[in-house]
């Protein structure tokens, strides 16, 4: 096996097929076999947060512990994530592969309609504009470092959910009855958003049951 | 690919080092560096006893290839024990039955030892975050809790 440890993002292009791109290693990294080669981006410089105004450029490395000290915003979001430790590790960019129940910083992109900029097949950064409103609520098994049962992440117009489908899902009925100002309705309406599953947390009995609750509970309580 | 050669600064001293491709910064430590404070649970980035200081942050040293951190200063609760006794934090463990069968201990100290550098005055609620990632087998985390706690206002 290799372990490929490139220093710019040529390099890494040039290098990929050779192995499994990996960068904090908290997810992909421990199921990976003893003979599987990767390549890591850790020191590819795709690392730091850029603000101008309202937008928000975010390097596909840059840790959720770095992410939560420069976007104030997203801090519930990203404290509801794993345990401070993985969060030194985990990246921005890695949350975008993580599988459902996990990927809950991914939820809040999809929120936020952030553009996912890419060279080649690589993600580089992502991009987003900091919301006029912002609401999101996790629910889990345990306070905190657990997986989602429900995910609730909107800036008031568009809605996400986690944990209760394959992927992040938008909830299109749900943000029409919102635009309207019906809170109740959109929480029932986010039900035809979900395509729930059964996993060690919670059944997708139990998901299908609270989403609505957990819908009406975020965009109750703005962050 | 042939193996590596490894510099890191560990525990204030520099080491380099021959590692085949693969090995983990906790193997690093344990097997060619003889640091075995670390402990090897789950492997996988979930039990938090493999947890050391990688340039000044937490890590679960289990998840860590060690070509990916060639240079960087590494921190083992072997570092922060003084030559002659106790840190604050260690005593206070030890005074509260903090430590029970052992084998979380270190990433425990290492994990509350991070936080204590970045706050050193936590509430609790800040302590339960700060080892959230840490398990404990014997459960013995309200000792684990108060142990910090006492830490924190013994040497605020």
């Amino acid at each position: 096996m290799h372990v490929h440890v490139p220093t710019s993002v040529d390099e890494v292009l040039g290098l990929v097929g050779q192995g499994v791109i990996v960068a904090g290693c908290t997810g992909i990294y421990p199921h990976l076999g003893p003979d599987q080669s990767i390549i890591s981006l850790r020191k590819a410089g795709l690392s730091g947060v850029e603000t101008d105004g309202a937008a928000v450029r975010v390097g596909a490395t840059t840790t959720l512990t770095q992410l939560a000290r420069e976007v104030p915003f997203l801090r519930d979001a990203i404290a509801s994530i794993a345990s401070p430790t993985i969060r030194n590790m985990a990246t921005v960019g890695g949350n975008l592969f993580a599988r459902q129940p996990h990927g809950d910083l991914a939820v809040c992109l999809l929120a936020l309609d952030a553009q996912i900029d890419k060279t080649g097949d690589l993600v580089t950064s992502v991009s987003f504009k900091v919301p006029e409103r912002w609401y999101y609520t996790k629910a889990m098994r345990r306070k905190q470092n657990s997986a989602s049962i429900v995910t609730v992440a909107s800036d008031g117009v568009r809605i996400a959910l986690g944990g209760v489908a394959p992927q992040p899902v938008r909830a299109l009925a749900a943000e029409a009855k919102l635009a309207e100002g019906d809170i109740d309705g959109a929480a029932e309406a986010a039900l035809e958003a979900a395509d729930p599953f059964d996993d060690a947390y919670a059944s997708a009995w139990y998901r299908r049951r609270v989403l609505p609750v957990h819908v009406r509970r975020a965009l109750t309580n703005a962050v | 690919m042939p193996s590596s050669v490894i510099e890191l600064t560990v525990n204030g001293s520099e080491e380099e080092f021959i590692a085949k491709p693969g090995t983990t910064l906790l193997g690093a430590l344990r097997d060619t560096l003889g640091l075995t404070a670390a402990k090897r649970g789950c492997g996988v980035g979930t039990c938090g006893t493999c947890t050391c200081h990688v340039d000044g942050e937490a890590v679960m040293s289990c998840l860590v290839p060690v070509e990916t951190i060639n240079g960087s200063t590494v921190t083992t609760l072997e570092g922060t024990t003084p030559a002659d006794g106790l840190t604050p934090l260690q005593q206070a463990f030890l005074d509260n039955f903090a430590t029970q069968c052992g084998f979380c201990t270190p990433g425990m100290i290492m994990a509350a030892e991070a936080l204590l550098a970045a706050n050193p005055n936590p509430s609790r609620e800040d302590v339960v975050t700060a080892i959230s990632g840490n398990v404990c087998r014997c459960t013995g985390y309200e000792s684990i809790i108060e142990a910090i706690l006492i830490a924190a206002e013994a040497t605020a």
